[in-house]
């Protein structure tokens, strides 16, 4: 299990790092809303790690805010050795994001989404045309990508998606719920894509709620609930630690006691 | 149809209608947009619109009455000047007490020149504030007087200005000649006139305001009708796709024409209510207005409340074929934003020939009250006007009715079509054509 | 890695990319290019051949005429009758002599009753309501003279029409009169020379310009705003519905560069759409479709470096107007929402830009700095090559500036926390402004009734619209103004209202202020009527009523009234929840401004803005609302009562606003 640390020759493999993290923002309808309450997450670079959580534990905040996108209340967050707030250009040109809203521009091509984002990225075009044609060849996309983005089907949306997510090739990736409304044959690829990943010494934090996903794939999960981090390790770890011999048991019994915490 | 063998009983189409109806009303004003847009906006914005017009109607007016003016006069060699025409011009003041007017009046400035035109061309090239001109030409061979010029640029609202003060008075003092010479011989001036006419407009105030709403309203209610079904028309139709939340409404256990009638319904409640509460607010903020305006003269205004009331019967049904023709075409859209674009131009088709309608050529017949829209706004006119047509109004009812029968089977027809639920693309216009070929079942 | 991509660049490839997206947009491009095109020759086409039908309708249409001269002379008679029945199509109807001699028994009076009485009398003679009568009588003013008189109803057409067609007639008939007995009596007109005609000697090009100047400005407005209106909401509201905006926002790139290139977009579209519409128009003008008088020579007549001038002028338009509608699109969450926005929007863009349509609106340095106003008047002027420099320089330069305020806050359209999470940033924040905007909100509610309701009653009955307004609508509206306030701050009403005994010497201060404060305000109204001079008929108008009110009913309906229920709505209700979370100077403003506004009258903006100022400060410095209310009345009551007295004229009169202020300050820093 390894510790945060600010050693320098051990922040170069530090993918993602947050220290006390929190958020509150307000509502107009649910009124003062505490997103994220002090999480501390250590991500390296090269390992796969899997946020858990139900539906409004605070997964998709704190990747936003990881993203850079949403700014903290408290607390600091590191991609990649940059402070988020401190950098945020910085750490967008460090990051692939994909989130559970993307859309695509439904008048635009694939190959045309993917050019604008790699310009906006700064890639030269050479390269930018080099990769475009890799990704095609990786994900398969070319039976589509020179279509409108409207006549996609839901897993050639995602698989775009993804191509644009790592375009510039990005040394972390946040995925939230990737494989969200995905058949299994597109669900697998994806999946397949993610642990390609850890062999080019990416650093992958994704949020599910499918826990078979998490077992197969993620090096280290966290278990997050109202915004608190309950529990994280490996797979093995955790079920030593509940003794529940599957990950929906694991998962379960964390948010039980977290439950019966609040309650007392 | 057959009757349902479910062990509840199921209600009637017409209850069922309602139902529906019901709810898309509430769905509609719980939306905050909706409600902003068909209840505050008009409140708001009518009081804010007049209000702006009258404060700059005022600003404008005494900006208008402070503006001097300046003229100048002209002789060609050989004409004179009137004795004492100058002094009239600057003495004679609109109204002494707001100061002068005419700022500075250069008798002669131009001097001699040989044509009017010469005159004005020298004059406002030496002086860019030259507004207008009074230019006597020598007597003609037979040593009759010929009559002045008055140059002036009507593109310049000072010389427009100028002009009418300068005419105002010069026939002013013209009239004092007269006058003059007349007791000189002797003579009555009021012998010189022989003979003087007046006119007499016998319209009371009720008269005059109901011509003035027969006038305007007939227009007023088709656009405000048009323009209230036009975005529930959309939400219900074209943004319920959009929103996913279709499915469900076709499912519900009651017969889809009790569906489609309902919303139609709630459309043309919502469209009405935004009628309503337009003319409401309308009516407050203009009767201020003519308060406002006519401080002289007041005009007592009475609202004809029959002839209001008469209007009712018939906005409704016309209200009714609009909301039903606008969902039948909004149904086509995939999304908000298409329904948006479909609808604009359908919009204007209600919104010309109503345009056409109050032209003053036009006269509610048998012919016309066949014709739609335009027979809706002729009706509102005469039944405004205190016109008494029976037969034609009865006609018009009755082609009224027809057409909003007609809309509400074209609408149900479009709603029905099975294509609409399984297309992704949004259809073409010209595949209205199709759906009106081959109809489909309303179940 | 890659590099990052520069600003410039940035701006460039959004630009780019939102430019591609809408053209491939079929619809909109069939809306923007096709249309056009199609649409103002044939709208040209038919809107004259309407006019040209409703008008020749009515000219060929056959009036009716009733006629009774017999008190007019034989020859006289003749005359009018050959006159009139040149008017053709008409059919005259010779009425029994003496028909009418009830009619002119009742021109001796003028009331309610004897109208109606003409009215009936009329109407026995003529059933018919289209036919119009003309009746011959002794003139009152002239012995020796005939009076015609048309009779007629201008509710309807047909004798609207008879009536115009009797009085060109009779008005020629008084020519030929005229100048018979002129000749006959005088031996010639004596004033012959002072007969003028009018020349209007306007050059083509400025008659040309002037169609065109008076046109254009609105045209171009509608066509930005239609044009512009969907390019922004594809380019802001299109990207939140199509989920790319947190794509978009991940960039590594900053989001006023993004909103930036978009904005150039829809700048580029509006400029496109006015282009083309622009050259259709002209087409359809200068080949002469439409009923435009001098409409053929227009767009032949006007020189190319008009036209250049004014592209210039409107240059700055097209900006503003892109912007505005960026800014308003990009706070709309959907398409639907931001069409909402529109119409408002559109309204309020037209009403300055139909100016140009009235002639009677000149430009001036003041107006020129109106945004879209100033631009209007300016391009007009220049079309019809009348602009004067130095109003032409302003209305550019204000334009600009207007248009870079509102391009300045257009960054912030993409601020992530309020696009991602739907609203509301920090809590305290948001409650903070909950209880600001509500009471804004309120005092918007209390002007909008105070106008529209009171305005009504008031013009049912002044004096007692007048009470009605103060102690019914006001407290009313400060009752339920202050509910809300209190349920979210959780406070009783007396402190909310400031309802608390303040100290001697702000009362005194108060009263030391309002004869000096009603000497400044009356200076002002002096030194106003230079620049913005009250028109005749509000000077004539003044109070009407309310002026012939005895000393202490103007009292205690013109000040003390006031003086207590506008208090208690604007310093009570609105600015207790106003406090709470603006500062004191925000306070004030918005004080001001809603003052300012509830008096409804440009002429008062000013010193009522200042009034209410004042009294937010006095409220709030005295932490209570009795000086407030102390102020107002004698402020009012000076200028209702006191303004004709000698000591109010005096010179020492505005220098009690020393001891006014010392009063309020100096005890509160030996404090300190």
């Amino acid at each position: 299990m390894t510790t945060p640390t600010d050693s320098p020759e051990q922040l170069d493999s530090v993918g993602i790092r947050t220290e006390g993290l929190r958020k509150v923002y307000s509502d107009s309808k649910r009124g003062r809303v505490v997103a994220l309450d002090g999480l501390d997450l250590v991500c390296q670079r090269g390992e796969i790690y899997g946020l858990l959580g139900p539906n409004g534990a605070g997964k998709t905040t704190c990747l936003r805010m990881l993203s850079s996108v949403l700014s903290p209340t408290a607390g600091k967050a590191f991609v990649d050795g940059v402070e988020v707030s401190q950098d945020p250009l910085e750490v967008r040109r460090r990051i692939g994001f994909l989130s559970t809203s993307t859309g695509l521009y439904p008048r635009l091509t694939g190959r045309e989404t993917l050019r604008y984002f790699g310009e906006l990225q700064g890639m030269q075009a050479q390269q930018l045309e080099q990769r475009i044609e890799e990704l095609i060849h990786v994900f398969e996309l070319s039976g589509f990508v020179d279509g409108p983005g409207s006549s996609f089907s839901t897993g050639q949306k995602q698989k775009l998606s993804i191509a644009r997510a790592v375009l510039h090739e990005p040394p972390v990736l946040i995925l939230d719920e990737p494989t969200l409304g995905l058949d299994i044959l597109a669900s697998s690829a994806m999946i397949e894509f993610i642990s390609s990943a850890r062999s080019h010494n990416t650093c992958v934090l994704f949020s599910t709620h499918i826990m078979s996903e998490a077992e197969r794939l993620c090096d280290r999960i966290g278990i997050i609930y109202h915004g608190r981090l309950l529990t994280e390790g490996t797979y093995d770890q955790l079920r030593e630690e509940t003794g529940e011999e599957y990950l929906d048991g694991v998962f379960l019994s964390a948010v039980r006691r977290a439950d019966e915490e609040l309650e007392v | 149809m057959p009757a349902s063998r479910s062990a509840h009983r199921s209600p009637s189409l017409w209850q069922a209608t309602l139902l529906v109806a019901r709810m898309e009303l509430r769905s509609s004003l719980r939306d905050r947009q909706t409600a902003i847009y068909s209840v505050v906006l008009p409140i708001c914005l009518y009081p804010i619109l007049f209000w702006m017009m009258i404060q700059g109607a005022l600003l404008v007016q005494g900006r208008h009455e402070h503006t001097t003016v300046q003229v100048a006069i002209a002789r060609a060699p050989g004409a004179t000047v009137p004795d004492k025409l100058v002094d009239a011009v600057r003495l004679a003041a609109d109204a002494p007490a707001q100061g002068p007017h005419i700022e500075r009046i250069e008798p002669e400035f131009v001097g001699y020149a040989p044509d009017a035109e010469s005159a004005w061309a020298e004059w406002t090239a030496r002086d860019p504030r030259a507004d207008a001109l009074l230019f006597f030409s020598p007597p003609d061979d037979q040593g009759n007087e010929t009559p002045a010029i008055l140059c002036y640029d009507s593109t310049r609202s000072a010389s427009v200005l100028a002009h009418d003060r300068l005419a105002k008075r010069v026939k002013a003092h013209a009239r004092d000649v007269r006058a003059d010479r007349a007791l000189e011989h002797g003579i009555d001036p009021s012998d010189l006139q022989g003979v003087n006419f007046s006119q007499r407009d016998l319209a009371d105030d009720r008269e005059k305001v109901a011509y003035i709403l027969s006038m305007l309203l007939p227009l007023l209610l088709v656009v405000m009708a048009v323009m209230g079904a036009f975005f529930p028309a959309v939400d219900t139709s074209a943004g319920e796709r959009e929103r996913g939340t279709h499915e469900t409404t076709m499912l519900l256990p009651v017969p889809r024409l009790a569906v489609h009638q309902g919303k139609i319904l709630s459309v043309c409640a919502l469209a009405l209510f935004a009628t309503g509460l337009n003319l409401l607010a309308l009516g407050l903020s203009a009767g201020h207005l003519l308060e406002m305006i006519a401080s002289g003269g007041k005009i007592n205004v009475e609202l004809p409340l029959a002839a209001l009331a008469m209007v009712a019967p018939f906005a409704m049904l016309f209200t009714f074929s609009v909301s039903a023709i606008m969902c039948g075409i909004a149904a086509l859209a995939k999304s908000f934003k298409e329904g948006q674009a479909l609808l604009g131009p359908v919009q204007l088709l209600f919104i010309m020939p109503a345009m056409a309608g109050v032209l003053p050529g036009i006269e509610l017949d048998l012919r016309t009250a066949l014709i739609p829209v335009v027979n809706v706004v002729l009706v509102f006119r005469s039944l405004l006007r205190g016109e008494v047509l029976p037969i034609e109004y009865a006609m018009t009812a009755l082609s009224l009715l027809i057409y909003a029968w007609l809309s509400i089977v074209f609408a149900v027809r479009v709603l029905s079509r099975e294509a609409l639920f399984l297309s992704t693309e949004s259809t073409p216009l010209l595949g209205l054509l199709r759906f009106l070929r081959s109809p489909k079942g309303t179940r | 890695m890659s590099q990052a991509p520069k600003a410039r660049s940035v701006r460039r490839i959004v630009f780019k990319n939102e430019v591609l997206i809408l053209l491939r947009d079929r619809r909109a491009l069939f809306a923007g290019l096709v249309l056009p095109v199609l649409l103002y020759p044939l709208v040209f086409l038919g809107q004259g051949w309407l006019t040209r039908f409703a008008e020749e309708s009515t000219e060929s249409r056959e009036v009716l005429l009733a006629l009774e001269l017999s008190a007019a002379p034989e020859a006289q008679r003749t005359r009018i009758l050959a006159l009139l029945e040149q008017r053709v199509p008409v059919r005259l109807r010779q009425l029994e002599p003496g028909a009418t001699a009830a009619i002119w028994d009742l021109s001796q009076v003028d009331t309610r009753a004897s109208r109606a009485r003409e009215r009936a009398l009329v109407r026995e003679l003529c059933p018919d309501p289209e036919e119009a009568l003309v009746s011959a009588g002794p003139d009152p003013d002239a012995p020796r003279g005939v009076l015609l008189r048309i009779f007629f109803d201008a509710t309807h057409e047909g004798s609207r029409e008879a009536a115009k067609r009797a009085s060109l007639a009779l008005g020629e008939c008084q020519a030929e009169v005229h100048a018979a007995r002129l000749e006959e009596l005088l031996g010639g007109d004596p004033a012959a020379a002072l007969v003028h005609e009018s020349r209007d000697l306007a050059l083509a090009e400025d008659l040309g310009g002037a169609l065109l100047g008076r046109m254009l400005p609105l045209f171009a407005v509608l066509v930005l705003l239609s044009a512009g209106s969907y390019a922004a909401l594809s380019a802001f509201a299109g990207e939140r519905e199509a989920g790319t905006i947190e794509t978009l926002l991940v960039q590594p790139v900053p989001g006023s560069d993004v909103v930036w290139g978009k904005a150039g977009a829809v700048l580029l579209t509006g400029l496109t759409a006015l282009g083309l519409n622009l050259a259709s128009l002209l087409a359809a003008i200068s080949l002469g479709l439409g009923n435009f008088p001098g409409s053929a020579e227009a767009g032949g007549h006007v020189g190319p470096e008009r036209f250049f001038y004014g592209a210039l002028m409107l240059l700055p338009l097209c900006l503003l107007i892109s912007a505005v509608l960026c800014l308003v699109c990009g706070r709309a969450r959907s398409f639907r929402e931001g069409q909402h926005y529109l119409l408002p929007l559109s309204l309020l863009t037209m009403l300055p830009a139909a100016l140009a349509m009235m002639d009677e609106v000149e430009l001036d340095p003041l107006l020129a700095a109106v945004p879209i106003a100033g631009s209007a008047l300016a391009f007009r002027d220049v079309m019809v090559g009348n602009l004067a420099l130095f109003p032409g320089l302003v209305a550019w330069v204000a334009t600009l500036l207007w248009s870079a305020l509102a391009l300045s806050s257009l960054g912030t359209i993409f601020d992530a926390e309020r696009v991602l999470v739907s609203e509301g940033s920090e809590e305290e924040d948001a409650q903070r402004r909950v209880q600001s905007r509500k009471a804004i909100a309120w005092g918007f509610a209390g002007v909008l009734s105070v106008y529209v309701l009171g305005g009504l009653a008031q013009g049912a009955h002044a004096v007692w619209g007048l009470a009605l307004t103060l102690w019914l609508l006001l407290p009313l509206l400060s009752l339920l103004a202050l509910r809300g306030t209190l349920r979210r701050a959780g406070e009783g009403w007396k402190s909310a209202l400031f309802w608390h005994l303040p100290r001697s010497s702000h009362l005194l201060a108060a009263l030391l202020a309002a004869p000096a404060l009603a000497r400044l305000s009356q200076a002002w109204i002096a030194w106003q009527e230079q620049v913005l001079p009250l028109p005749s008929s509000l000077v004539e108008a003044d109070f009407g009523v309310l002026g012939e009110l005895s000393g202490p009913a103007a009292f205690a309906l013109l000040a003390l009234s006031p003086g207590i229920c506008e208090e208690l709505f604007f310093r009570g209700a609105i600015l207790s929840g106003l406090r709470r979370d603006l500062s004191p100077q925000k306070c004030i403003a918005w004080q001001a401004l809603l003052f300012g506004a509830v008096h409804a009258s440009i002429y008062r903006f000013v010193p009522s803005a200042l009034l209410g100022g004042l009294l937010a400060a006095l409220t709030l410095r005295s932490r209570s609302l009795l000086p407030a209310m102390l102020l107002h009345t004698s402020y009012n009551g000076v200028l209702i009562l006191g303004s004709e007295s000698p000591w109010f004229a005096a010179d020492w009169v505005p220098w009690l606003l020393v001891p006014a202020a010392l009063l309020l300050f100096v005890p509160a820093r030996a404090r300190a």
